[in-house]
């Protein structure tokens, strides 16, 4: 669905995004990870034909963004990290002209407002004006305005931020819902890693303009799960277990922390490692399996 | 609340002209000095068309929908006429009212109602161009105001002398045009002055806007 070969983008001399390659297929839901000042949103602006990059070429369902600008934009839908709201506008009134500028014919305008409000929940402020919503309602407007026109295509740039913690579930299941019917394809950035993971099926990571990492989470946590960890509890002697499990087969490291005898190992030992603690009488009171989680495997790849 | 103060100007000015119980239904000086409050007021009203949209972020929401840079500018340009025209026609409550005391010369109330649509045209577009080229209204002002006094000193110097140079400025000098609207003269040449100059100004604007999108 998404294609981008080869992205460049120079603001003067600092390159804000630098060889970036990535595909995203249809019906993917991709989150766009990375730390801020990451490119993201300089990424995203190049996406939805907002400028024009140094050099490389985008192209949605086939088409280039800035040969055929105004087919692909019909075919997209953007909520950029401010809502693009006119705060005189009510919030019918400010749809239906979105959805006249996306295209829309006119007879249909009116019914099409109508769905996408009850959709994302905004019927009941029909004829607020704009700028008395508070910002969870306006987040939800500029949802409603990326959906409008029924993308194939949307994308959201940071869309959770500054909500609060009820209005954060809100919007995240609001975009799930959105983003499962009629098979769109998504691509949310954040830099809320718990937001990608609940959200998305596949990341694609980004440090200083250029992509580290692209994978479904599984096959990113898959592939760090090579080095295992899990800590154990033991009522005595931990000093001795150490010692013995420092030579145990498949033990890499171990560490004594707080919450336990952290220990890491290249395959499954727990089985031998239980057995060992028992035989010796030290007391197994907890194990427990550190899995490894997004973060860890992000803020390995960012440092 | 804009169009009050463009009305109240504009009575102000009616009556100042019309006190000292002139004799005549001369529009010419009504006309003229009508102008000026336009000169203010409609770039004004012109900057807010672009600037606005970068400041509220709505900038991007055109730019990433099915509209070309040239619907975007000419909607907006449409707009900002409109609104004075509106304003405008409200103005010629005047002569209908004279109408019932003088004799009203038809032909140039017409002519001056026209040299003012006009002109609303191209300070229209100056403020357009300003405005597509920051997001900050003073600034987009003062470019306005500087085009604005290109076209005085144009002007000024136009009507100086006599040489052939002089010739060449009196006809892109804006005053000159416009006061044959004024006077109750519409000439091909002078809507043409306007219409060229306006389409010049929204040409310019609509390129500034296509930039950004130039690999």
């Amino acid at each position: 669905m998404v294609s981008v070969k080869n992205l460049c983008k120079n603001y003067g001399n600092f390159q804000a995004v630098s060889d970036l390659s990535f595909d995203v297929g249809r019906g993917d839901i991709v989150a766009f990870l990375g730390p801020n000042g990451a490119g993201k949103t300089t990424t995203m602006r190049i996406i939805t034909g907002f400028m024009a990059p140094t050099s490389g070429e985008v192209m949605i369902d086939g088409l280039d963004v800035f040969e055929e600008p105004k087919r692909v934009k019909a075919l997209t839908g953007y909520l950029p990290e401010v809502p693009p709201l006119y705060p005189d506008l009510t919030v019918f009134e400010y749809l239906s002209f979105v959805a006249e500028i996306k295209g829309l014919k006119n007879n249909s305008i009116k019914k099409r407002v109508l769905d996408v409000m009850e959709a994302t929940d905004l019927l009941e402020r029909k004829d607020t004006i704009i700028g008395l919503l508070s910002k969870g309602f306006k987040q939800r407007v500029g949802i409603a305005q990326c959906i409008v026109n029924s993308p194939g295509l949307i994308i959201m740039d940071e869309p959770t931020v500054g909500l609060d913690p009820v209005q954060v579930v809100e919007i995240r299941n609001l975009i799930k819902t959105l983003a499962k019917k009629e098979d769109r394809t998504v691509i949310l950035s954040t830099h809320l890693l718990a937001e990608a993971e609940e959200i998305c099926e596949k990341v694609i990571i980004i440090h200083n303009g250029k992509s580290v990492a692209v994978d479904t989470i599984d096959n990113l946590k898959q592939k760090e799960v090579m080095e295992r960890s899990f800590s154990v509890k033991v009522l005595r002697n931990s000093g001795e277990l150490i010692k013995i499990l420092e030579k145990t087969d498949g033990v890499l490291k171990v560490n004594e922390e707080k919450t336990g005898i952290l220990i890491k190992t290249s395959k499954d030992v727990r089985e031998d490692i239980a057995e060992i603690i028992v035989k010796n009488g030290f007391g197994l009171i907890e194990m427990t399996n550190n899995e490894v989680s997004l973060e860890d495997i992000f803020i390995g790849l960012v440092r | 609340m804009v169009i009050g103060v463009y009305l109240i100007f504009s009575v102000v000015m009616f009556h100042f002209y019309f006190l000292g119980a002139k004799n005549t239904s001369d529009f010419t000086y009504f006309f003229s000095e009508l102008n000026t409050v336009a000169l203010f007021i409609i770039p004004l009203l012109a900057i807010r068309l672009l600037s606005e949209d970068k400041k509220l972020g709505t900038y991007e929401l055109l730019l990433t929908s099915p509209v070309t840079p040239w619907e975007i500018v000419f909607g907006k340009f449409m707009g900002v006429i409109v609104f004075t025209m509106i304003a405008d026609t409200i103005l010629l409550v005047y002569p209908v009212i004279l109408m019932f005391f003088t004799t009203i010369e038809w032909g140039a109330v017409i002519a001056g109602y026209l040299g003012i649509l006009f002109s609303a045209m191209l300070f229209a577009s100056i403020g357009m161009l300003a405005s597509s080229l920051t997001d900050n209204y003073v600034v987009a002002f003062l470019i306005a105001l500087l085009f604005i006094l290109m076209f005085f000193f144009i002007s000024y110097f136009s009507n100086s002398s006599d040489s052939a140079f002089s010739g060449i400025l009196r006809e892109i000098s804006y005053s000159n045009h416009y006061f044959q609207f004024a006077s109750g003269l519409i000439k091909i040449k002078d809507i043409l002055f306007f219409i060229f100059g306006s389409f010049l100004f929204l040409y310019i604007s609509k390129t500034v806007i296509e930039s950004g999108t130039w690999k």
